[in-house]
């Protein structure tokens, strides 16, 4: 009974090894969007609306989830006292929809954003996101996707320089 | 005469090694050339992935570096550009384990079956297949291109040969200088993907060529995501070969 239960003990211990053997180098697979976020100082405007949004558990549970996260300078492109308005408690759904609109169900990585050339994807919003591929570049709809890949524990991020906002109903 | 007897004999050797790359081992390959240019990336990739070889005992840790070369494929020895869309980003590994060095039996398409020794040590780069960004849909990367690791060559001759190298960046004229890689199919795990090697003694002799300055920027997308790379100079030309065996360490 003890040998099997070292068997077993040693037999978790090399998956786990493994396991995390495999990841090993990566830098942001063993955390979540949500941390790699926080850890980034390029998502300091990110992380606060999704805080304000209550949004952080969401984002920070199984998914997985395709992130297109917006810069500190696409958040800067919007008009002067956007986001101060958006955090407001009586935007929160506001805020909720704009939001979830930079989220994709699954982990899409960039090899398969490009083969979506021309195409849309549906968002957790409910609506859609363009996606082109255009001189060398990777656009959802007018934002450029500048950082691609950022693999995380439950999905992936793609860094984009536009704020991306849904169609208002 | 007897000078001519030996060139004779080496024009033949050659001409039946090219030939049993041609007919045999090497169906699969879909580049004969690729042209090595060094390259700066918008974003220089640090990342760990797993790769074995056939000289790794066990999957191992590869620390890479890079993308700081690309190739691409072009055409040389009156053969046509075989796949245009063959495109390849060298990183380098950190941290290697240092590896004996070994002899090998290697058949290439400019050395032939008159020279088919090399020694070989560590490995330098590994390299993964990409594909080029322009407008739309990227081109699938072309069936039968792994992922290699580059071990450095020692001690290995030059071979003079002059090549016009059809589709290049450059003057499309190159000398074919000293072995410096061989190239290796190689496992890789990367995340929860596995790259298997399609074909096991396809390989790869990387010759030095005289540097050549181009200027051109361009993006490409590979397993860590995309990148513009910005070329600076053709460096090598990379020369689709079999292995044939070890020899020894």
């Amino acid at each position: 009974m003890k040998k099997a239960f070292l068997a077993l003990a040693a037999g978790f211990m090399v998956l786990a090894a493994s396991t995390q053997s495999a990841f090993a180098g990566c830098g942001t697979c063993d955390k979540t969007i949500v941390e790699n976020a926080v850890a980034s100082k390029s998502f300091a405007t990110l992380v606060a609306a999704v805080k304000a949004a209550g949004l952080v558990e969401t984002l920070s549970g199984d998914g997985p989830f395709t992130v297109f996260a917006p810069t500190e300078e696409a958040f800067a492109k919007l008009p002067k006292g956007t986001v101060a308005d958006l955090v407001k408690p009586e935007n929160k759904d506001k805020l909720v929809a704009i939001l979830t609109y930079h989220v994709v169900p699954g982990k899409v990585m960039s090899k398969d954003v490009v083969k979506l050339d021309g195409k849309k994807a549906k968002t957790v919003q409910g609506g859609q996101v363009g996606v082109k591929v255009k001189d060398g570049s990777v656009m959802i709809n007018k934002a450029k996707v500048v950082k691609a890949d950022i693999a995380c524990k439950n999905g992936v991020i793609h860094v984009i320089d536009t704020v991306l906002l849904p169609k208002t109903k | 005469m007897m000078n001519f007897s030996l060139r004779s004999f080496s024009v033949v050797c050659w001409f039946a090694g090219c030939l049993a790359i041609s007919s045999t081992s090497h169906a699969h390959s879909p580049v004969d050339f690729l042209e090595v240019i060094r390259v700066k990336p918008t974003q220089v990739i640090l990342h760990g992935v797993e790769t074995k070889s056939r000289y790794d005992s066990e999957r191992q840790e590869s620390s890479l570096e890079g993308p700081g070369y690309f190739s691409r494929g072009v055409g040389a020895m009156k053969r046509e550009v075989k796949s245009p869309r063959a495109y390849m980003n060298w990183f380098a590994i950190k941290d290697a384990k240092p590896q004996p060095k070994r002899e090998v039996e290697v058949l290439d398409m400019v050395r032939g079956a008159a020279s088919k020794r090399l020694k070989i040590g560590n490995e330098v780069f590994l390299i993964s297949p990409s594909q080029r960004l322009t407008s739309g849909a990227p081109d699938e990367v072309p069936e039968g291109l792994d992922i290699y690791k580059a071990y450095e060559v020692h001690g290995g001759a030059a071979v003079g040969l002059k090549l016009e190298i059809a589709s290049s960046l450059g003057s499309g004229k190159a000398t074919v200088g000293k072995p410096v890689y061989l190239c290796m199919p190689t496992q890789e795990w990367h995340h929860d993907e596995t790259f298997p090697v399609t074909h096991l003694k396809d390989c790869f002799v990387v010759y030095e060529i005289e540097e050549q300055p181009v200027t051109s920027t361009f993006n490409t997308i590979d397993q860590f995501g995309i990148n513009e790379l910005k070329a600076s100079s053709i460096r090598w030309i990379c020369v689709r070969a079999a292995f044939l065996r070890d020899l020894g360490k």
